[in-house]
């Protein structure tokens, strides 16, 4: 009985010394914060099964929906080790978590890896007698806030980006909110409203199968589904260039104090992942934009996404802290 | 029987208060929401307010509570309603041996999932609170749970009291002493519990229930880590110890 | 002459993976799987294919499919077996069971009561199957009727049935329960605007109560405190009955089977809603249409056969519009979509040119699923309702340890851990003092779809009622609706006694004159 005792004393002094070995030596644990099946659950288990591969160790993808704006999960990842070994899958929506209250820290604190973003579209009803951006647009403008437009849910990048619109053109809608993307477009498919913003690559098969009708793109390209080619909405309202365009920014992030050489081995393995053929093929196949940013870069742009959000959503009388009070500078 | 329905009017009444209390409230939060301007981009009027359900809810609740009100008064009388209010209100039920039981049954747990689960490693907690649960119901007839009581109730006292205080002062000092402390604990509740199934026992084979406990959570443990890849809530010195064998990192 | 063609297509993968060894392994051994995530609780079945995504990531395409449908379909049936057995339900889809399974137990029956439960569910997935096969377009058209009017009917009508069901004592108390369940689904952030309701500071709430711990806490630890406190004995080991149902059962059953079928396929082609709502609303409606509803919560055969059947037609259901609009019925059909993303494979209108025989494959995967189910269910009854015969004080805490651990694999939320245990002490002295706790639980379930929904009809229709008389959808729900209202009042049921007794009293004159005459006739 005492030797076992010892032996287990023994055991647990040398644990930390045992902890010395080269990164990764050990699963790593991936936390998506938004939930199973959506775009960036979908898209952090395609690139962590490359990294997985090229790293040698398993990466186990979990879920932690909750909270606002993925709160809940961001907060789990951060409160564990920096050591490199929890990743947290996150998307550009999370940036509004600390304003709505559910964090207390700025997006600064995560070193960021972003894999992709999809284009946003709008689309109308296949029997809507709206053929162009122009007809719609001219038509909410003579009547405002009669149109009802979708967007996914309050304060989602798809609101944004319909915000964005309407300021870059004059015209108002009735916006009406979803719990996301998905109600929003099958509210558009059933007729209950008459537009709807989401992305690309959620429309991309409605599309196709011509339960949607594709007006523009809001971003400067258009883009080509099959025979049908979307014009952007830049070509007939060049004020939007202003305001759009709003991207997506899907992808993982650790906190940004691990240990350098984890940010670079981890740096490394991303990149090599988005290059990998399946990567590449899926990201084609399902209408994303690949961003590949890591690092700095990517802090930028979410720093940039952070503050528009912010200040957009204070606007929008939605903020439960100021973003003056997290020192989120106007964008 | 028939005693029986009427105490459970009696009772009843005094729910139906606590509901019409409980809905009062709600209509209460309900109005202080935002019920015109506009709020989140979306102009508000009385049927988009968020606070059309709280009210419905709590109109609801008022009536119902009303209802029961008038119905326990209807059935059981005024005195009946009395008598209630004088038991329940008596020292002795407060203390009764079925109260203790359900108050120890309900301690379980909570000192488990509030207190346990959040700072000791998943697996030692598992084991004391399995163990808790098996020493005061399984092990012992009613005469060995009175035995039994004191020990428990002073020994979750104190790990609980020892955990929260003290767990924020050497967190950092010594990241195991909180499943070090739990070990000790469960050790000293089995020696007790040894003590006494040996003389109130019900039966149940000792040694066998210790077996069971450890393996049930040891299995349940290495499945949910291991197989299904579920981050435990608390990974302390026995997880980084099944870590370390999974790894091959001795 | 296409349908014929469509036959053969099935037939002939049917055949195929009936005898590849690999497809016959997986199986049996992910529905396996899926039996054992399914019963045990906490574990629920959108976990189960959440797991097997990341294990089959690597797999080739059908065999992925094989797997991740096997391990559907069998943890919706597996968590009848925790209803019956133990009276905490596997998953939420197995809640209603728990109302007939679990008295069953108690009078020994529980071995008939699983081969009930394994029966219907595998004629439950097959005549999904068949919905999927044949009418997957009068499916996708029904889910594309349903706007905001028509998820609010339906709400209304799921909560409008839990007041139905059987209350232990008072009719109120079935009422005061729901309320208390509609407060719990109000609490979070309102979904229209987001905001703040009942959150109390707490940013926790902000994603309102999660069904799971609500569940385990209203079913499992009331379950758990009354055995440790009372002490309970294990059951003795009664002899073995018959497991398997009787055929004639069956046949006689078959008006149950089939309404209730279609409620399921019905409701799972509906996004966001899943096979908890449908086996509710089934029982609901299988008690109003029943001869002797006052037998429902007594542990009856029509409940048991009602709730398992839907619960598994809604697969089929589910997956109906998953497939040919990319719009998941129910979250496990959500987590299938990942899943089908992950190997490439994109569902939606596209899927019938880019994959023709995709949803045949599917089909013929949901049938052998569900024989498999089948047989293995039946081969372990016997062995599973041993159960009954370990000692409940010995087996309950390891069962509250694996409620604990489950619920938190769900959302990782420790928070979930501590909000069930209040949960579970309110849900106990409800039962202590006669209020059922099945409509605390529907409404918790509905009560957000209810709340949402109606007010964004609202807002759509701008403070206008008349959408729901001029869409046929809606009208057929609201005069559902004001039927089921009506056939509760006393005055209703007198009508019909009154009705019933003198169509009695014609028939018993009826046959005295008959009688009569014939005498007449003789003398």
């Amino acid at each position: 009985m005492k030797k076992l005792v010892l032996i287990c004393l023994v055991l647990l002094v040398a644990a930390p010394m045992a902890m010395a070995k080269k990164y990764p030596s050990r699963d790593i644990t991936n936390i998506v914060v938004w939930g199973a099946g959506g775009g960036t659950d979908v898209c952090n288990r395609v690139v962590s099964a490359e990294m997985a591969a090229i790293l040698g160790v398993n990466i186990n993808v979990v879920n932690k929906p909750g909270g606002v704006a993925g709160s809940l999960g961001m907060a789990e990842a951060y409160g564990m080790k920096h050591d490199g070994y929890t990743i947290c899958g996150l998307s550009e929506s999370c940036v509004t978590a600390g304003v709505q209250g559910g964090w207390d820290k700025k997006m600064d604190v995560w070193y960021p890896f972003i894999v992709a973003g999809s284009p946003d579209v709008i689309s109308v009803t296949p029997d809507s007698p709206y053929k162009t951006l122009k007809e719609l647009l001219e038509a909410a403008k003579a009547a405002p806030k009669t149109i009802k437009a979708g967007a996914g849910g309050s304060g989602s990048i798809h609101h944004l980006n319909l915000l964005a619109m309407e300021k870059g053109s004059g015209a108002a809608f009735n916006f009406i909110p979803y719990p996301g993307s998905a109600p929003s477009q099958n509210a558009a498919m059933t007729g209950e409203i008459s537009c709807v913003v989401t992305s690309l690559a959620e429309q991309a098969q409605l599309i196709r199968g011509g339960k949607l009708r594709p007006l523009a793109m809001l971003t400067p390209d258009g883009f080509t589904i099959d025979a049908i080619a979307i014009p952007s909405a830049f070509a007939d309202y060049p004020g939007l260039s202003q305001y759009l365009p709003i991207m997506q920014a899907i992808g993982m992030a650790v906190p940004a104090d691990v240990p350098e050489e984890v940010k670079a081995t981890l740096s490394d393995a991303f990149t090599k992942a988005l290059a990998t053929d399946k990567v590449q093929q899926w990201a084609k196949d399902n209408y994303y934009v690949i961003n590949g940013k890591t690092g700095e870069e990517a802090s930028k742009e979410f720093a940039k996404l952070e503050s528009l959000f912010a200040w957009t959503l204070l606007e929008l009388n939605t903020t439960k802290v100021s973003p003056e009070a997290l020192g989120i500078p106007k964008p | 029987m028939e005693e029986k329905k009427n105490w459970l009017r009696g009772v009843d009444f005094y729910c139906g208060i606590g509901i019409m209390i409980f809905g009062a409230f709600v209509v209460f939060e309900g109005f202080g929401m935002p019920l015109k301007d506009s709020w989140g981009g979306v102009q508000n009027v009385w049927y988009v307010s968020p606070a059309l359900s709280p009210i419905f809810v709590g109109v609801g609740l008022i009536l119902l509570g009303a209802l029961l009100c008038s119905i326990g008064l209807r059935e059981a009388g005024g005195g009946e309603i009395r008598r209630v209010l004088g038991a329940a209100l008596a020292a002795g039920t407060l203390f009764s041996l079925p109260v203790q039981r359900f108050v120890a049954a309900v301690a379980i747990p909570a000192m488990y999932i509030y207190v346990l689960i959040p700072r000791v490693d998943f697996c030692i907690a598992s084991i004391l609170f399995l163990w808790s649960y098996m020493m005061l119901f399984y092990l012992v007839d009613e005469e060995g749970f009175v035995g039994l009581r004191a020990v428990f109730a002073l020994g979750t006292a104190l790990l609980c009291a020892a955990l929260i205080v003290a767990g924020r002062l050497w967190s950092e000092a010594m990241p195991h002493a909180g499943d070090l402390l739990t070990a000790v604990c469960t050790v000293v509740f089995v020696l007790r519990a040894r003590k006494i199934s040996a003389l109130h026992g019900s039966g149940a084979p000792f040694w066998r229930t210790l077996g069971l406990c450890i393996a049930a959570t040891v299995i349940l443990a290495v499945c949910f880590r291991f197989f299904l890849l579920v981050p435990l809530p608390t990974e302390g010195s026995v997880i980084e110890f099944m870590d370390r064998i999974r790894y091959n990192e001795f | 002459m296409f349908i014929l063609e469509r036959l053969g297509t099935f037939f002939g993968i049917l055949g195929q993976m009936a005898v590849t060894p690999m497809d016959i392994a997986l199986l049996f051994s992910c529905t396996l799987l899926g039996i054992i995530f399914g019963a045990l609780p906490g574990l629920t079945a959108t976990l189960g294919v959440a797991l097997l995504t990341t294990l089959t990531y690597g797999m080739k395409t059908d065999l992925a499919l094989t797997a991740l449908l096997s391990m559907y379909v069998g943890a919706i049936y597996g968590g009848s077996y925790s209803s019956i057995l133990i009276n905490i339900p596997g998953t939420a889809a197995a809640a209603a069971t728990a109302m007939e399974g679990y008295p069953m137990a108690c009078r020994g029956e529980a071995g008939r009561a699983i081969g009930l439960t394994t029966t219907a569910s595998a004629i439950g997935t097959i005549i999904g199957m068949l919905f999927m096969v044949c009418l997957s377009p009068l499916v996708s058209a029904f889910a594309l009727q349903f706007t905001s009017f028509e998820f609010f009917l339906l709400a209304f009508f799921g909560i409008l049935i839990s007041g139905t069901l059987a209350c232990p004592d008072l009719v109120c108390k079935g009422w005061i329960s729901g309320f208390i369940g509609l407060f719990l689904a109000l609490v979070g952030r309102d979904r229209l605007q987001f905001y703040p309701r009942f959150t109390f500071g707490f940013s926790e709430f902000d994603g309102g109560i999660d069904i799971v711990p609500v569940l385990i806490g209203a079913f499992g630890i009331p379950q758990i405190i009354q055995v440790m406190v009372n002490q309970m004995k294990p059951g003795e080991a009664k002899p073995l009955e018959r497991v398997v149902p009787e055929f004639g059962k069956i046949v006689r059953s078959m008006g149950n089977i089939v309404r209730s079928a279609l409620i399921g396929v019905g409701i799972g082609s509906l996004p966001g809603i899943g096979e908890d709502v449908a086996a509710w609303v089934s029982y609901g409606a299988a008690k109003n249409a029943s001869k002797h509803p006052e037998r429902f919560g007594t542990g009856c055969d029509e409940g048991i056969v009602a709730t398992e059947t839907a619960n598994n037609a809604c697969i089929g259901g589910a997956i109906v519009p998953l497939l040919t609009l990319g719009i998941p019925g129910s979250p496990p059909a959500a987590m299938l979509l990942g899943a089908l993303m992950l190997h490439n494979i994109a569902p939606g209108p596209m899927l019938a040119m880019e994959h023709p025989n995709f949803l045949l494959e599917v089909t013929a995967i949901l049938f052998l699923a569900a024989v498999t189910m089948w047989i293995v269910g039946i081969s372990l009854a016997r062995h599973v309702v041993k159960v009954l015969t370990l000692p409940p004080m010995l087996f309950m805490p390891i069962v509250g340890l694996l409620c604990i651990i489950g619920s938190y694999s769900l959302g990782l939320s420790v928070f979930n851990l501590y909000l069930m245990l209040p949960v579970g002490i309110l849900a106990y002295a409800m039962t202590e003092l006669g209020y059922p706790i099945a409509p605390l639980v529907i409404g918790v379930i509905l009560g957000p779809m209810a709340d949402e929904n109606l007010r964004r009809a609202l807002m759509v229709s701008q403070g206008d009622f008349m959408p729901i008389f001029t869409r046929p959808v809606a009208c057929i729900l609201f005069f559902v609706i004001i039927l089921t209202f009506v056939s509760q009042l006393p005055v209703y049921k007198r009508l019909r006694t009154r009705l019933a007794d003198k169509w009695t009293a014609r028939k018993t004159r009826q046959v005295a004159c008959d009688t009569a005459a014939d005498f007449g006739d003789n003398q």
